[in-house]
């Protein structure tokens, strides 16, 4: 990034969920700043807090600790007035093209919803902007009196990113936006993704599973497990050089499309399955899975710091291990 | 790149995207769906027929035939005739008329109580599923103690201490019925809460009074009509059973309840008196279900074919 205007800074966020049987800790501790104009992916296994995360900083949760800046300003404990004008700033597009459309509104209403909450026009002005968004989607005019129902799941994500679109918005969290999708409609999405990034100038926070796809659409890369970020790179540096244990597990867990390569790929396995996010002990959330845990890791839990210009990660032991390798 | 495996004699076609995305179906707005489905139901629509049939009688019957407090003791239990349509009971009045301002008794507790249950219904379970926490909690278990304590006694005692008149009935009917509505609103609400739609919305600044509005009510519309339409007959049964005990409306008001009391004192004697509330009766409960049947489907885009 040459004009780093860090949009949001989020520092030690914590949300956990009381639960039947203890508390589960969705986000702990997570600290982390998404510059102006970048897309910053967030990948990581089911249940590991992405979502979670994504929903904090919209405010559709409220964090159990810890701080949201957005530009500057903490965004945690808004009065009425300024947290709808965070709603004009801050947006979200859902991972289900089915449930997050209203099957009782039209497509023309569900896209002037916003523009009617925040007054934005006239009622002519409103529809001109409609069906300006739907335009700029890719969908007719006409379907705008089309109910959800009739659209396949490619056309109501983008309706979808149309509604998100209709109070222009400055930042997107994107949760999972295409992973309910199939392959060919996956990359019409985000090929439509990054065409609005760079004609509206937005900031995206892109939330998914898919490796390669992450790896595509980002600039800047975080891995979770577990509620907590364990690495922060460029996507080159990440899927190239990992550094964590988890991330190096991850990313050789992604197949090469070159046959050869793909003969050669040797996959590393981790050993059990990822523990309950209910009461975890403490240290490294990582360490009852890493061959190279020691009792330092299983005492005490790695902040995430940077060992080189764009890479941050949060391992006791990234800097002897490396040596080794 | 992949053009070179192309062979020559293929021309590419330029795909019209736009024109690939057009949808052949008409365009109907949310109520011409609703109308045009519900018209193809022929259950719903004779049912309609019948429940708009009962609802013109209940209102402008009365005014034709005002006399049904009268009595004539020359021509008791008389059978059906040209005289009397559906004969006449053991003082002699005409049973049609009685028949006729019975309907609007009846119908007129069965309307307004559940219309007040619905609204009462509504708004406290869609508070309840929308807040959620400790306030659902607590609401909650204010139902559940409500629904302890037997219906029946309630109304029993309640008509014991008062007198047996429209208004106490509704009362008792209203006291304790709208909370399976309002359970119902509640788990849809809870339901829906979660939904991406209503996530969005509050994305979008939509206040929990606007999502609530906007999007939650009316998506558990289908079932609380439903309940709706099966409770009116309910309403109107309860009147019966306690018109039956002697505790509504009593002889000489007329209400579909002390109808069936005295067909049933006459039985089976002068069947007339007994089967023409009781037909009249079980075809209102079974329009209002066959109705309210059709209506889900009709809400419901999705149903539509």
């Amino acid at each position: 990034m040459k004009n780093e205007e860090v949009l949001f800074d989020i520092q030690h966020l914590n949300k956990s969920f009381k639960v039947d049987n203890g508390e589960l800790k969705a986000v702990d501790d997570v600290t982390f700043q998404i510059i102006k104009g970048e897309t910053f992916g967030l990948v990581g296994e089911s249940g590991c807090g992405k979502s979670t995360l994504g929903r904090l900083l919209v405010r559709l949760y409220k964090p159990n600790g810890g701080d949201i800046f957005y530009k500057g300003e903490s965004v945690v404990d808004l009065n009425r007035k300024k947290a709808k004008a965070y709603t004009k700033q801050v947006q979200m597009i859902f991972q289900q093209p089915y449930a997050s459309l209203n099957p009782r509104m039209t497509i023309g209403e569900i896209i002037k919803e916003g523009m009617k909450i925040h007054h934005l026009g006239s009622a002519k002005e409103m529809d001109d902007r409609m069906y300006e968004l739907l335009d700029m989607v890719g969908l007719n005019p006409e379907h705008a009196r089309r109910f959800p129902y009739e659209f396949s799941g490619g056309q109501r994500q983008r309706t979808g990113i149309a509604r998100a679109l209709a109070v222009n918005p400055e930042f997107i969290v994107c949760d999972e936006p295409i992973s309910a999708l199939d392959v060919s409609i996956q990359a019409q999405i985000i090929n439509l993704l990054k065409r609005l990034q760079t004609e509206l100038n937005l900031t995206y926070l892109f939330i998914a599973h898919d490796l390669s796809m992450v790896r595509y659409i980002s600039d800047r890369v975080g891995v979770m497990y577990l509620g907590s970020l364990v690495e922060v790179a460029e996507p080159e540096e990440l899927y190239l050089n990992p550094l964590h244990p988890y991330t190096q597990a991850l990313i050789s867990a992604v197949p090469k499309p070159d046959p050869v390569e793909e003969n050669e790929r040797s996959q590393i396995v981790l050993e059990g399955d990822v523990p309950s996010p209910i009461n975890t002990p403490k240290g490294c959330k990582f360490a009852g899975r890493c061959k190279y845990a020691t009792d330092r890791c299983r005492q005490e839990s790695p902040s995430l710091r940077k060992i080189s210009d764009n890479h941050m990660i949060a391992c006791h032991r990234v800097e002897e291990l490396n040596h080794f390798e | 790149m992949a053009e070179k495996t192309f062979i020559k004699d293929f021309t590419k076609i330029p795909k019209d995207v736009k024109a690939s995305q057009k949808i052949n179906r008409v365009s109907l707005t949310y109520s011409q769906g609703v109308i045009r489905t519900l018209k193809q139901n022929k259950a719903a629509m004779i049912s309609l027929g019948f429940i708009l049939f009962i609802v013109l009688v209940a209102i402008f019957g009365p005014i034709f035939l005002p006399n049904y407090q009268k009595t004539d003791l020359l021509h008791t239990l008389e059978a059906p005739g040209r005289q009397h349509w559906f004969g006449t009971d053991d003082l002699g009045r005409d049973v049609l008329t009685r028949l006729v301002r019975g309907t609007r008794t009846s119908l007129i507790i069965g309307f307004v109580a559940e219309t007040i249950n619905l609204v009462i219904g509504t708004i406290y379970g869609g508070i309840a599923g929308y807040l959620g926490g400790k306030a659902d909690i607590l609401m909650m278990r204010v139902i559940d103690v409500i629904v302890s304590i037997p219906q029946m006694i309630i109304m029993i005692l309640l008509l014991t201490v008062f007198s047996g008149s429209v208004g106490t009935l509704l009362f008792a009917l209203c006291l304790t019925g709208w909370t399976g509505l309002a359970r119902l609103v509640r788990g849809q609400v809870l339901a829906l809460r979660e939904n991406e739609y209503a996530m969005a919305a509050q994305v979008l600044g939509a206040s929990k009074w606007k999502v609530l509005r906007t999007h939650l009510l009316p998506n558990t519309i289908g079932p609380i009509l439903v309940n709706y339409t099966m409770s009116i007959p309910g309403a109107i049964g309860a009147e019966a059973y306690l018109s039956y005990l002697g505790l509504g409306i009593s002889i000489p008001e007329a209400s579909w309840g002390n109808l069936l009391q005295l067909g049933s004192n006459q039985f089976p004697g002068s069947l007339w008196l007994f089967f023409t509330p009781a037909i009249v009766f079980a075809l209102t409960m079974l329009a209002f279900n066959l109705f309210g049947d059709g209506l889900r489907d009709a809400l419901d885009p999705q149903m539509r074919r």
